[in-house]
């Protein structure tokens, strides 16, 4: 029984424990960001020996080191590390609990950690609990604000039924299969001549419980106003962690678990995907505040992900997980960006980025590389992950997916033009010799590194891409 | 002439950099107007200046794009013509320049999505599925209803940056608000590049769609062409006027084009280059017009050829190459293409006719409202650094035109290996 394969795992609980005592103490932000993301960065380091031990399971598959846990610890772990950076000077500016947001967001990522790391149906559910409910404080931490208790409120809630739900989805799976461990669930369903109601009920249960988690259309009435009322770096956080682990979840589950239902899933996760590209980028086009765009574009982006894992394919899986990875740095750096704004000026309305591109031209042009990537222009990561999900549906024989993606491409483009026209060409005439805005160290940080990682993975995606496509699902 | 890199075996693109006869001409243009145009752009009037980077990058990337050899990385290069593009034109200010910049980003952009799926569902259908342009170029064609259908999406996708009737939406506004050095360089080289995709892709690889659809673009060519001269006839400015008349000789392009001759061919790719050193003149001088002689509108005489005598001569000058007087480069693009397109498109041929006619009618009533006259007050006339940009303009559209064969020297190899692709129609 070898432990060191828990090693990520051990050290993030270690640094929770080490951070719910240090929150009592009174430490201040900086130092316990310093802390966090120490914590994370010596787990990200362990990650290259946990996938030289190649695949291995323990305790009869409750815990699996393969392709995909390790993909996905590296994913939230940079994920961690990026909002220990951009975070501190946001939490000091309004006043909040650096302690328990660091606590929270390292249980969150050992929940997510968990709950990739599995292949049977305990573990998957309670490392999503866990993150879940970590995460339900985060988003009302500013505790003097309506809407910040109004998000916790409402994702405390949707959460528990979408929970609940998903639990109901898998226990009837276990019911029906007589096993909680995924191998032998996918084994016993392959032997099924036709799809039996239970476990078509089971389907969509569970389809039901995990499109609430990842925010898919129709499934997402939660999260605009969930993702607009929590604190700015706990809405990074649920957009990029929280929906990186719903998607291991449902890679977990579909790809291993319901592997032989691949019919008839795939059309259905790719209408939902549809649902959610249209109805995310529609809304956005009419919003005007910075992080309600950005939480509608989120529905959006999910869905294109969702194309990608709907397609069933090594190819669509492969592209999945690359966009997954890139979308959290184009969203980190997009995020970094609003929170110095919100620290600035106290509010997220499109025209407090007026005339920043005068005032802060580095960190503007760094948050425009980030819209460009996302709007997916070529050379930077962006426009590489919707290549590849291009690619896979239309080698998938899927032209209605790849078209309907690209017609969503079209529609994102104009509201995160909105950003850089009012950073750039704003309506209102910039005052002569406007002195230069000081961009907080850490924000600053994040901005660079996305802004490296964006163009690096745009211009040689080869490296990485290959290693992405070496990320198997087990057999 | 050519370098190959490892870039993406995974999907099967490369690094894939080449030149021929076609492109040549074109870099040198992108090269040449690039140089005057950054030249041109007078930096007290921008507030940062990041201008210069961004036509540095634009140029950048329409070597990419002249350069490519291989599909994706062309299309990358297309796709990166955006964003500077967004940011020159919105560079004119005001909110009808903001406005013009977005235009012009969403017609490209949705183009660009058109092109993308056209160039996947080729690369799809081939043999090898391999980005390589000349993998695809010389592998056998795909069947007929993939080819149409390619044809059509990549037609949308490259006609919207020529461009051409009906996709040209962004064109009036975009030329008009942009300052008149990023104008010249977006219609003199950026316009080229939708038409050398046609060349470079759509002909090579979609030989059955091209021959199939041939009647098709010489109608919109034909449409263009009368379109364009008739609406830059009824034009108030003169920057409207000539994105109009720039519209229009986008049509000759696309005429020689769907002639599918090799007088036809090589009379499309002379247009390009004929077409890239004139509007840059034109544009230009427009806008000296339009800061130091004071006149925006056409009023009846601006008497512009008294205060300014150097100008005049130069736009007097300009206006004659662009309704294609014989001894200047317009006339011999023209001149071939209709020559071309005569055995093959009798119908084009007396629809360009009527465009020629039209582009007599307003370049010379744009020379008498502008240049005759009294002058209404003192103007200063072009100084060294204009005449730095007008002259090699001047020179070249006079040496083309006096010497069209080295051109055509140049574009003959190419020519002849698409039309043997072609079935030697």
């Amino acid at each position: 029984m070898n432990y060191w394969l828990l090693a990520p795992e051990i050290i993030l609980t270690i640094a929770g424990l080490v951070l719910t005592v240090a929150a009592t103490g009174g430490a201040s932000a900086r130092a316990l960001a310093a802390v966090t993301a120490v914590a994370d960065l010596a787990a990200l380091a362990t990650l290259p020996w946990l996938w030289s031990q190649g695949p291995t399971e323990l305790w009869d598959g409750l815990f699996v080191v393969d392709g995909l846990a390790v993909f996905f610890a590296a994913l939230l772990l940079t994920i961690a590390t990026l909002l220990a950076l951009l975070s501190p000077a946001y939490l000091e500016r309004f006043g909040l609990r650096a302690g328990e947001f660091f606590t929270l967001v390292t249980f969150a990522v050992l929940g997510g950690l968990v709950l990739s790391a599995s292949r049977d149906l305990i573990t998957i559910y309670l490392g999503l609990e866990l993150m879940a409910l970590s995460s339900y404080p985060l988003a009302g931490l500013m505790r003097r604000d309506a809407r910040s208790g109004e998000a916790a409120i409402k994702f405390f809630l949707i959460g528990a039924v979408s929970s609940a739900v998903l639990l109901f989805g898998l226990s009837l799976l276990f019911g029906f299969t007589g096993s909680t461990h995924l191998p032998a669930i996918s084994a016993a369903l392959s032997t099924q001549p036709a799809l039996a109601a239970p476990i078509a009920a089971a389907m969509i249960f569970v389809v039901a419980g995990l499109m609430f988690k990842i925010a898919i259309a129709p499934f997402h009435l939660w999260a605009p106003d969930v993702y607009e009322g929590a604190p700015t770096p706990v809405t990074a956080f649920l957009i990029t962690a929280s929906e990186a682990a719903g998607f291991a979840a449902v890679l977990r589950l579909f790809g291993d678990g319901l592997g032989p239902l691949a019919g008839s899933w795939g059309t259905l996760l790719a209408v939902l995907a549809v649902l959610s590209m249209l109805y995310g980028n529609l809304a956005a086009l009419s919003q005007s505040r910075a992080k309600r765009i950005m939480a509608y574009s989120a529905i959006a982006q999910a869905g294109y992900v969702l194309a990608g894992v709907a397609l069933g394919n090594e190819s669509g899986l492969s592209a999945a997980l690359y966009y997954l990875f890139v979308y959290a740095l184009m969203t980190l750096g997009t995020f970094a960006f609003i929170a110095w704004v919100e620290v600035r000026s106290g509010t997220d309305a499109l025209t407090a980025f007026d005339n920043l591109a005068a005032r802060a031209p580095a960190a503007a042009f760094f948050f425009s590389v980030a819209l460009i990537a996302l709007i997916g222009i070529p050379f930077t990561a962006g426009f590489f992950g919707k290549l590849l999900l291009f690619r896979a549906a239309v080698g998938a024989g899927w032209s209605w997916l790849a078209v309907m993606m690209l017609l969503n491409s079209v529609l994102a483009a104009p509201y995160y033009l909105r950003f850089i026209r009012h950073m750039y060409f704003p309506a209102t005439a910039p005052e002569a010799g406007a002195a230069r805005a000081v961009v907080p160290g850490g924000i600053a940080w994040t901005l660079l590194i996305a802004l490296v990682g964006i163009v690096l993975l745009g211009a040689i995606p080869q490296p990485f891409l290959g290693w992405i496509e070496a990320v198997r699902l087990l057999p | 002439w050519a370098v190959q890199a490892d870039w993406l075996p995974s999907i099967g693109a490369s690094y894939h950099l080449g030149v021929d006869g076609i492109s040549l001409p074109l870099l040198l243009l992108t090269a040449g107007v690039g140089l005057l145009c950054l030249i041109a752009l007078p930096a007290r009037r921008f507030a940062r200046g990041d201008v210069y980077a961004w036509l540095l990058l634009l140029q950048g990337a329409l070597f990419g794009v002249f350069l490519a050899l291989d599909t994706l990385l062309f299309f990358v290069f297309w796709e990166l013509m955006l964003v500077p593009a967004y940011f020159l034109i919105a560079a004119g200010g005001g909110a009808a320049a903001r406005r013009a910049a977005l235009r012009f980003f969403m017609f490209t952009f949705g183009g660009s999505a058109f092109l993308l799926l056209g160039i996947l569902i080729l690369v799809q259908n081939s043999p090898g599925r391999s980005f390589d342009m000349l993998g695809l170029a010389a592998a056998a064609p795909p069947s007929s209803l993939v080819q149409g259908a390619c044809f059509l999406l990549l037609l949308i996708g490259l006609g919207v940056k020529m461009p051409f009737f009906p996709l040209h939406g962004w064109l009036p506004s975009a030329y008009t608000e942009a300052p008149p050095a990023v104008t010249m360089f977006l219609s003199g080289v950026m316009a080229k590049a939708g038409a050398y995709g046609l060349f470079r892709i759509v002909y090579p690889m979609l030989p059955d769609a091209a021959g199939a659809y041939s009647l098709t673009l010489a109608t919109l060519g034909a449409i263009t062409i009368i379109y364009g001269a008739a609406l830059a006839y009824s034009r108030r400015t003169p920057q409207a006027m000539f994105a109009y008349s720039s519209l229009s000789h986008m049509g000759f392009v696309l005429l020689g084009l769907a002639a599918a001759t090799p007088m036809g061919l090589a009379g499309a790719l002379f247009v390009m280059i004929s077409h890239g050193l004139i509007s840059p003149l034109l544009f230009f001088l427009s806008g000296i017009f339009s800061e130091r002689g004071h006149v925006r509108e056409f009023p009846d005489a601006a008497g512009l050829y008294t205060a300014m005598p150097i100008a005049g001569v130069f736009f007097a000058f300009a206006a004659l190459a662009n309704l294609g007087l014989p001894g200047l480069s317009a006339f011999a693009g023209e001149f071939f293409t209709l020559l071309g397109t005569y055995p093959v498109l009798i119908g084009a041929v007396v629809a360009a006719l009527i465009g020629l006619i039209l582009a007599a009618a307003y370049n010379l009533r744009a020379i008498r409202q502008l240049l005759m006259g009294e002058p209404g007050r003192p103007a200063a006339d072009l100084g060294g650094v204009d005449l730095t940009i007008s002259v090699p303009l001047v020179l070249g559209i006079a040496g083309l035109g006096l010497f069209p064969t080295l051109l055509f020297r140049l574009f003959d190899p190419p020519v002849t290996a698409i039309l043997s692709r072609l079935g030697g129609m």
